[in-house]
């Protein structure tokens, strides 16, 4: 074999033995990279879920009992089209305030195959009557009672009124939080079809 | 002298880089690189000091709005770059993956050569290998008194090679690994530290349970309930109690101190659900949680950590008194969370109107603040056996009733509940981070205790010796230990001459800083 072969041979190997590293090098970085982009995934995820229900999340079920003790309602067995899920305390003056809007549109919303459930915050019933009929207006949509604070709990409500906009697949579409006008309402109905 | 640094080692990444996988391996093989990471992780932790992390702030307000209104513009800014939840910020722990990075390769990139530079050393090292050395000496000497060397160094516990008359004498070859060891625990401790962002490894939320309420408990997927039984508050009683006596003083100055925060439980287990929605629950066991001593079930932990300074009322009891004839009807009692609406008292019957909870006047009528039953108000009427109704507004501190009422409505008792604050907590990653943090001590002490020490020694000329020695820590250490056995077998003793030149700094200063 002649000198410059050998050296051939020699620079072969070297090559050989470079791409090796360069692989083994990128696997190693590739590696904690890709693990650390887990972790930082599973951090942004977990920032937007600070255990309140927002827009993007799966509505959590519940089941409630209306104020009149007549009806029970299920979110999951909810077979119209959209739902507003509204809570709402007797001691918030906006609550007291869209709750007569509410009732002038609820016959435009059922038409449009959109449902209004009022979730009442963890009060009595015989305090959450008293209101109602103190309203002077006498309400047809549902009145839930969440006496326990379970759903509220789960979807964790800071401030009242607000309003979930959900649609026909169980999606929460929106999150409003404040008094709602006319003009809101059927903008947060046509959202949730 | 030599830059003995990784025995003279050719550091992988400082050849000239070639592909953009070699590029992006310099950077992270860089020890500069490695203390801008260590740096900005610590200016990163420290600004995350100036305010209080999400977990103790208040509970009333969201975090979004509790930084801006309390602390203003530098809030806001505080709470939008993650500060209030640092250790779980995503470019924290960015930092945190990249210093891990820094780490591995910078360790893969040292040890690598070292180690075989270490493995593959040659017994019999040049002229300017020794002279670079810095303990050197040169003179007299014979093969014999190399071999009468040999014996000496053995006895000192070195591993001794000879190539001719060529000799080697090393010990404490482990002690170079230390800092890779120590790397490694530190990395195992890092990837501990993020495994805690999975909810599977640590879970920590804090449950507001009311006395005789049962909560699920978010930490445990909503698996495990508790019952708060009974919620103890005891105070420091130096009156009373002989053994407080001693801290009389103290406790005069201070006020009330508590002496015990504890809460009654009993554990449950979700075991399917109602027809009714609720869940159906089986009991596991009682227990109770103290202050530093928490109650413990499955892998999850409950530490006593709040109360409610405003108990909540559970229940009220009244009685009616007759003004005419000083009978006393009752009493009878009023639930809060679900009150009867009539109470058949023989004589009387008294209908309940209406219930305030946190009563409050609002625009001139009575009403609520909150559904909690913080300053209940009852608002009763009374059917009198004549077929009257006498109205009565009954709150604390407050009767308002027609005078000419002939019942009067009394207090006769309540029946208060606290709200304990518990902290249910769960962290699997305790082993992971003790294994990696004993793991790092280790390498710290095989680096610090265990220097690694050469002595080469060989023929030079006819008749003169060359005595060389390194060690990566406490030259004058192996000066003292080697220097007699060179005495005693005759040999020319090594001076050190970094106290001659003083130049030895020139090379610390570049990018291979021991590591």
């Amino acid at each position: 074999m002649t000198k410059e072969s050998k050296s051939g041979d020699r620079m072969q190997q070297a090559m050989a033995h470079k791409k090796k590293r360069s692989f083994w090098r990128l696997m190693v970085m590739t590696m904690v990279l890709f693990a650390g982009a887990v972790v930082v995934m599973q951090l942004i995820e977990q920032a937007g879920s600070d255990g309140r229900v927002a827009a993007g999340d799966d509505a959590p079920n519940f089941k409630l009992v209306s104020l009149d003790g007549a009806t029970m309602v299920e979110r999951e067995t909810y077979e119209g089209k959209g739902l507003l899920l509204n809570f709402w305390g007797t001691f918030c003056e906006p609550c007291k305030k869209e709750m007569p809007v509410v009732q002038a549109n609820y016959s435009a919303l059922q038409d449009m195959g959109v449902d209004f459930w009022a979730v009442n915050v963890g009060e009595t019933p015989l305090r959450v009557d008293n209101f109602v009929n103190d309203l002077g207006v006498d309400l047809d949509y549902p009145i839930l009672m969440d006496t326990r604070s379970e759903v509220e709990k789960a979807y964790g409500i800071y401030n009242l009124p607000v309003t979930f906009v959900i649609d026909e697949n169980g999606k929460v579409i929106e999150k409003y939080e404040g008094e709602l006008t006319k003009e809101k309402l059927m903008e947060l109905a046509e959202k949730s079809l | 002298m030599l830059d003995m640094k990784y025995d003279g080692a050719d550091l992988r990444s400082k050849r000239r880089p070639k592909s953009w996988i070699d590029r992006v391996w310099s950077f992270f093989a860089s020890v500069k690189v490695g203390l801008w990471l260590i740096g900005l992780i610590i200016v990163g932790s420290a600004v995350g000091t100036i305010f209080p992390q999400e977990m103790y702030i208040p509970q009333q307000l969201p975090a979004s709005q509790y930084y801006t209104q309390e602390y203003g513009t530098a809030g806001t800014i505080y709470y939008s770059l993650g500060f209030h939840n640092l250790y779980t910020s995503w470019w924290y722990i960015s930092l945190i993956v990249m210093l891990t990075l820094s780490l591995i390769v910078a360790s893969i990139d040292r040890l690598v050569p070292l180690y075989k530079a270490l493995k593959y050393q040659p017994v019999r090292r040049t002229d300017r290998f020794m002279r670079g050395q810095r303990l050197i000496g040169e003179g007299n000497g014979s093969e014999a008194q190399i071999d009468m060397m040999e014996q000496s160094l053995k006895a000192k516990r070195y591993r001794v090679k000879r190539d001719g008359d060529a000799l080697l004498a090393e010990k404490h070859r482990f002690g170079r690994w230390g800092p890779y060891v120590n790397h490694v625990g530190l990395v195992i401790f890092f990837i501990g530290a993020m495994l805690r962002v999975f909810p599977s490894f640590h879970v920590d939320t804090l449950e507001w349970v009311r006395e005789g309420d049962t909560v699920a408990l978010e930490a445990t997927g909503d698996e495990y309930y508790i019952r708060n039984d009974q919620f103890i508050l005891e105070m420091y009683d130096p009156e009373n109690n002989e053994e407080d006596a001693k801290f009389a003083e103290a406790i005069e100055k201070a006020g009330a101190v508590p002496k015990n925060y504890e809460t009654e439980l009993t554990l449950f287990k979700k075991t399917g659900t109602n027809e009714d929605g609720s869940p159906r629950l089986e009991e596991v066991e009682t227990g109770s949680t103290k202050v530093n001593h928490p109650f413990k079930f499955d892998k999850y932990e409950v530490y006593q950590e709040q109360y409610s300074s405003r108990p909540e009322f559970l229940s009220m009891s009244f009685s009616v008194g007759d003004k005419e004839t000083g009978d006393i009807y009752g009493p009878f009692t009023v639930d809060m969370n679900d009150p009867e609406t009539t109470y058949d008292l023989g004589e009387v019957a008294v209908s309940l109107r209406d219930l305030y909870p946190d009563f409050e006047v609002r625009n001139g009528e009575p009403d609520t603040k909150s559904p909690r039953a913080l300053n209940p108000a009852f608002f009763f009427t009374v059917d009198t056996p004549e077929g009257a109704s006498e109205s009565n507004l009954i709150g604390i501190r407050m009767n308002v009733a027609d005078e000419n009422n002939r019942y009067a409505i009394q207090f006769a008792g309540t029946e208060m509940a606290s709200t304990s604050g518990l902290r249910v907590k769960s962290d699997s990653t305790y082993p992971i981070l003790i294994v990696g943090g004993t793991i790092f001590m280790i390498g710290i002490v095989m680096g610090m205790y265990w220097p690694h020490r050469r002595v080469w020694i060989r023929r030079h000329g006819e008749t003169d010796v060359l005595v060389a020695g390194f060690t990566n820590k406490n030259p004058s250490s192996l000066r003292r230990e080697v220097s007699p056995l060179l005495e005693k077998a005759g040999l020319p003793i090594w001076e050190d001459q970094a106290m001659f030149e003083k130049q030895t700094d020139a090379n610390s200063t570049n990018e291979r800083g021991e590591s």
